[in-house]
C-alpha cells in the first residue's frame, strides 16, 4: 500500500500490532529484557497510532545505536532511592526513559489511590518517548495524570543565546465520560526542529516567530536557526517560564542533570542524551465522585466544541482529541511509516536475525 | 597524517559541510547528522585538509561508519 509523502517521499501503510511486535523482536534481540522491550515497543506504536511520528518507530534506530554504544543501559539497575507515602525518587541508571517513566507513573497512581496525591521523579535517564503515554495510564486509571522531561540543553533563556534548557515537554490528562480524555501533551517551544529541517530541505522560509539566529534575533532562515541559532519559545517568555517549571520539577527536584549541567546534544553521541521527569497522579475520588468529574469534563468539552466558530475554522478540537480520532484511523487504515524508517526497520531486523513482516 | 572521522551514532546524513580539498581547523563541523530528531555535528578531531568525502546526503549511517578522510 505504497503513498505519497510530503515529507519523505514513500510511505507503507503498516498494522499497529505487526509494527508493534517488530519492534518488541528487535529491542529483545539487541539484549533488551522482554518486558523491557514490549514497553519500549508498545509506547513507540502508541505514538506513530497517535500522529505523533517524531517519537514512534523512527526512533527505534537511534535507540539501539545508543545500546550499541554503551549510552543506554538495556539492564539498569534502576534504584528507588526515596520511598514515602505519597513520593518517590527513582534513579534511572541510564535506562530506557520509556521504561523507567512508565514504572514511575505506575508508582504514582498506586500511592494516589491511598494517599490522594502522589509524585515520584525519575532522574538520569534516556530519551522518554510521548510523554502523554505516562498522564493517559493516569487517566485510565481514574485519575488527573502530569509528567514533565527536561533534556539537554538546547534554547536559550527568554533575551539570552546560550542554550541553557531543552524544548521541556509537559503532559496533563484529564479522564473523562462518554468523551475521550484532554490530554495536553506539548513541548514548551514553538514548534520541533524537524519542521525547520523541513524547510531547510525543501529551501523555504520559516515564519518570524519559529527561530533566532546566532544573534538570538528573529530569523525566517531555516539553515541559519538550525547550524547556528536556536528555536524560539511558545509564547515567548510565557514559554521560557513554563518549561522552567519543566526544568525545577524534573531537573532540579529529582536530583538529576538540569540546565547547561546537562550534556548538550551537540556532543550526543559521544556523550550520553540524559533526562529526568516529574509524575504526578491526583486522584479524583478525594475530591469528587468519578463519574461526576467525568460528566463535568464533558461538559466543559461541549462548551468548547460547542463554540461558534471563527471564519475559515471547520471544527474547535479539545487537547489530544485530534489525536484520537488519528488513532482510530490508524487502528482501522494502518500507520504511514516512512520509507526511510521502513529502511531502517528492515536493516535492523536482517542485522539482529528477527523476521521482518512489514 | 590520514585520518578516519566516524559516525558516534546513528543517524541520516543530513548536511555535508566540507568538500574534498578543503581545509578544516580542529572542532569544525564535517558532516550534520541528523539522529534522534536532532542536528549532530560531526566534528574534524584536528586541523587538516579534507581529502575525501564518503557518504551522500539522506544516506543512513551506523555508528563506527567512516563518514570523511582527513589529511
Amino acid at each position: 500500500m505504497a503513498q505519497t509523502d510530503e515529507k519523505s517521499g514513500g510511505v507503507t501503510a503498516v498494522r499497529a500490532e505487526k509494527l508493534r511486535r517488530l519492534v518488541e523482536r528487535i529491542f529483545t534481540a539487541a539484549g533488551v529484557p522482554a518486558a523491557d522491550a514490549a514497553t519500549v515497543a508498545e509506547v513507540l506504536v502508541e505514538a506513530d497510532l497517535r500522529g505523533v511520528e517524531s517519537h514512534g518507530a523512527t526512533r527505534v534506530a537511534g535507540y539501539v545505536s545508543m545500546i550499541r554504544t554503551g549510552l543506554l543501559n538495556p539492564k539498569p539497575g534502576v534504584e528507588v532511592v526515596r520511598d514515602l507515602p505519597s513520593t518517590a525518587m527513582l534513579e534511572g541508571d541510564q535506562a530506557f526513559g520509556i521504561v523507567v517513566a512508565k514504572r514511575a507513573m505506575e508508582m504514582a497512581i498506586d500511592k494516589a489511590r491511598r494517599a490522594g496525591i502522589a509524585a515520584v521523579t525519575a532522574r538520569n535517564v534516556t530519551h522518554t518517548g510521548m510523554i502523554g503515554f505516562y498522564t493517559m495510564m493516569a487517566a485510565r486509571a481514574g485519575m488527573i495524570g502530569l509528567a514533565m522531561n527536561n533534556g539537554p540543553a538546547i534554547l536559550p533563556p527568554f533575551g539570552g543565546k546560550t542554550p541553557t534548557m531543552a524544548t521541556n515537554p509537559f503532559s496533563v490528562a484529564f479522564p473523562a465520560a462518554r468523551e475521550q480524555p484532554i490530554v495536553l501533551d506539548m513541548a514548551t517551544s514553538i514548534v520541533a526542529g524537524g519542521k525547520l529541517r523541513l524547510a531547510a530541505k525543501k529551501g523555504l522560509p520559516i515564519p518570524g516567530g519559529w527561530a533566532l539566529d546566532r544573534h538570538g534575533v528573529p530569523t525566517t532562515d531555516p539553515s541559519e536557526a538550525i547550524f547556528h541559532g536556536f528555536l524560539q519559545w511558545a509564547g515567548g517568555y510565557k514559554g521560557f517560564g513554563l518549561a522552567t517549571m519543566v526544568e525545577v520539577l524534573g531537573g532540579v527536584l529529582s536530583g538529576g542533570l538540569f540546565g547547561r549541567d546537562v550534556p548538550p546534544m551537540k556532543d550526543f553521541g559521544k556523550d550520553p542524551l540524559v533526562t529526568s521527569a516529574f509524575y504526578l497522579a491526583i486522584n479524583i475520588e478525594n475530591f469528587m465522585p468519578l463519574a461526576e468529574f467525568g460528566a463535568r469534563v464533558d461538559r466543559l468539552i461541549e462548551h468548547v466544541k460547542s463554540s461558534e466558530r471563527a471564519k475559515g475554522t471547520d471544527e474547535i478540537f479539545v487537547a489530544g482529541e485530534i489525536e484520537f480520532r488519528k488513532k482510530a484511523q490508524r487502528l482501522q487504515g494502518g500507520i504511514p511509516l516512512s520509507d526511510v524508517v521502513h529502511r531502517e526497520l528492515q536493516g535492523l531486523a536482517a542485522e539482529y536475525g528477527v523476521p521482518f513482516d512489514l | 597524517m590520514r585520518e578516519e572521522i566516524k559516525a558516534h551514532i546513528t543517524g541520516v546524513v543530513f548536511q555535508i559541510t566540507a568538500k574534498p580539498g578543503d581545509t578544516v581547523a580542529a572542532g569544525d563541523p564535517v558532516i550534520v547528522l541528523e539522529s534522534m530528531k536532532m542536528e549532530i555535528p560531526v566534528e574534524a578531531p584536528r586541523a587538516g585538509a579534507v581529502k575525501e568525502i564518503r557518504v551522500v546526503e539522506g544516506q543512513t549511517v551506523q555508528e563506527g561508519d567512516t563518514l570523511a578522510i582527513l589529511e
